[in-house]
């Protein structure tokens, strides 16, 4: 009887294939590990697996992935601020920032971290406001 | 002239408006479908707590895994796509209740059906919520009267029992719920309709003829189509339930009709099996007995310390070829206070409402029936299980004793006599009166055939003429020997005005 290979194991094992090889050994490694996916036909696991291995590979590294999205591009100010905040709140990290420009948000800040996320952006205030009237 | 104070209001309510951010606990979508999601994150995501999408339908949380969690959607699924942010709410999914969702149609999250307008309702109640305890809890004492002879005669059912309705397909289980729910006009009983994955079309006759039959002023009718999300079936009974419950706190009577639970464990089982939960027995979870009982076990009868209100649940089981030993119906016959099982044969021999009476229990009702029935019933049964024995001896021979042959006529007559119309329930006096007259002999001599006619006269004969004996009744709730002779007296002058005619 053969145990189905889980995604989260396939994820650690890539993790360790990687760990401290150069970019030419990397490029080996990734195409018989795909070899592997497919002969098993577990490719349909890809996204899962790489959302994985990044978990695995910035807790191993110490890395913070935090995903700032605004409805426009923020000025030296507000991505000073943002950068304040994460590192007082999630101290010795080393901060992964990554921007998006989202227009549905029309203004404000959204940054998520793993599973939490702060939403000050102004199509949520107007949903609470909505909210707030009609109880009221 | 109201123009300045609204603008006064505006203002006031945008003032007390607060602005705060807070940090929300999110996960993200792996896959979708078949009505179900996988989501990674949501650390802290609790069990049956509501998580909401971006497009602002609802899922529920029913599975937690090591690395993700599944979800059950409650809305459209093909809106939902890989990587949308799932934020967690920290409440368990509730439903509008009140005062106003009486008369009206909705659906399993309590949003309207029936084009009437939005239903303006401040309180919610949770849909799943613990059963009353044993202190809070008194004996079932009080009848629920369903209009039909055979069952308020032989099947009592109790305010706050669960009575199991029971029997194949096209056998007059919904006929008998619905009659149930006609009866209760002017009784003060609350009643709530769940259709669980049926028919829309059968649905909108119910409907029709609740509202024809006036009972609509006091009903709710919860719908989940087979159209609907299956999600939707599986919530609807715990939605009717909590909507029951909110009357029950306040101190009311409450009757719930589920209809049926074999199509909301099959929808259960559906989600489950999506979903990866291990199957069981004929492919059900191992958790549907559960499932049942915690639904089942919030019909009560609560003391006067706690409001006095009741909650009776009427829930229906479709057998498949009268097979009653089915994993379904043996879990539901075995939480429930008793069974009203109805027979496809039966029915077909034009015996309706098809009640097979050997089969048919009621374990709690005796105590709820009212003096008078219990005197009229006591020997019905009895009468009834007699006959049984000697009517496939009577196919044969002829030459009977006369005690032998008196039973086998009453018998038939008894057969006859708890025969009764659909959409015709009838009042606990009319009932008794009927059931004296069989019991005591008195319609020995009218012939078989012609008692259906004789009988609906009767009735007929005791609201035009007869007023008297109906109120006495009324009043005694016995046969007191004063009752009984006026009871008597009434039934010989009838006898008498049909012996001339």
């Amino acid at each position: 009887m053969s145990v189905r290979i889980q995604p989260k194991q396939y994820a650690q094992l890539l993790f360790e294939l990687t760990k401290g090889k150069t970019e030419n050994e990397i490029t080996l490694v990734l195409s018989d590990f795909v070899k592997v996916l497919r002969k098993k036909h577990h490719t349909k696991y890809l996204h899962h697996i790489i959302r994985l291995f990044e978990d695995i590979y910035n807790k191993e590294n110490n890395i913070l992935s935090v995903k700032v999205e605004s409805a426009e591009p923020l000025d030296a100010e507000g991505d000073k601020n943002i950068a304040d905040y994460v590192e007082k709140t999630y101290p010795g990290k080393e901060i992964f920032l990554t921007k998006k420009i989202v227009p549905q948000l029309k203004g404000g800040v959204m940054i998520r971290v793993g599973d939490k996320m702060i939403d000050g952006s102004v199509v949520k205030n107007i949903v609470k406001f909505r909210q707030a009237l009609r109880i009221g | 002239m109201n123009k300045d104070y609204i603008i006064e209001q505006l203002k006031k309510q945008i003032e007390g408006f607060e602005s705060s951010v807070s940090e929300e606990s999110v996960g993200t979508v792996l896959e979708v479908g078949d009505g179900v999601a996988r989501i990674s994150g949501l650390a802290g995501a609790m069990a049956s707590e509501m998580v909401e999408f971006p497009n602002g339908d609802l899922g529920v949380v029913l599975n937690l895994e090591e690395d993700q969690v599944g979800i059950m959607l409650l809305g459209d699924m093909k809106v939902i796509k890989e990587g949308d942010v799932v934020k967690s709410t920290g409440k368990i999914l509730s439903v509008p209740v009140g005062e106003k969702m009486i008369g009206r149609v909705v659906d399993a999250l309590g949003m309207p059906l029936d084009g009437k307008g939005e239903i303006k309702t401040d309180v919610r109640y949770p849909v799943e919520k613990i059963a009353p305890g044993v202190i809070t809890r008194k004996s079932v004492h009080q009848p629920l009267q369903t209009g039909i002879k055979a069952i308020d005669a032989l099947i009592p059912v109790g305010r706050g029992q669960r009575e199991l309705i029971i029997g194949d397909r096209q056998t007059g289980k919904t006929a008998v719920a619905i009659d149930t729910i006609i009866n209760q006009k002017g009784q003060g009983v609350k009643c709530i309709y769940v259709a669980i994955g049926q028919k829309e079309s059968k649905v909108a006759r119910i409907v029709s003829m609740l509202e024809e039959a006036g009972a609509m002023e006091y009903t709710t009718v919860v719908v989940a189509g087979a159209a609907m999300p299956v999600s939707l079936s599986f919530m609807a009974p715990y939605t009717g339930t909590a909507i029951g419950e909110y009357f029950m706190d306040k101190g009311e009577d409450v009757l719930v009709v589920h209809d049926d639970l074999s199509k909301h464990a099959a929808a259960y089982r559906q989600i489950s099996l999506i979903l990866r939960r291990p199957p069981g027995r004929e492919a059900y979870p191992g958790d549907v007995f559960y499932l049942h009982s915690r639904l089942l076990e919030r019909s009560a009868k609560l003391n006067e310390e706690n409001g006095g209100g009741s909650l009776t649940a009427l829930p229906i089981i479709e057998t498949q070829g009268g097979d009653v030993s089915a994993y379904i119906p043996t879990n539901v016959i075995s939480i429930t206070d008793g069974q009203i099982y109805l027979e496809s044969d039966l029915f077909y021999k034009g015996i309706r409402p098809a009640l097979n009476v050997g089969l048919s229990v009621s374990r709690v009702g005796s105590s709820a029936q009212i003096k008078a029935m219990k005197q009229v019933a006591g020997t019905l049964r009895l009468d009834l299980a007699q006959f049984r024995e000697l009517e496939a001896f009577a196919q044969f021979g002829s030459d009977l004793d006369d005690k032998t042959k008196k039973l086998i006529e009453r018998g038939k007559r008894g057969v006859e006599m708890l025969k009764q119309a659909q959409y015709s329930p009838l009042s606990v006096e009319h009932e008794v009166a009927a059931l004296y007259a069989l019991t005591r002999g008195h319609l020995d001599d009218v012939a078989v055939e012609d008692l259906v006619e004789w009988e609906k006269n009767f009735h007929d004969y005791l609201n035009n003429e007869g007023k008297a004996v109906i109120d006495s009744l009324q009043q005694e709730k016995a046969l007191t020997p004063a009752v009984e002779d006026l009871l008597k007296e009434y039934i010989q002058k009838y006898k008498d005005i049909t012996a001339i005619a």
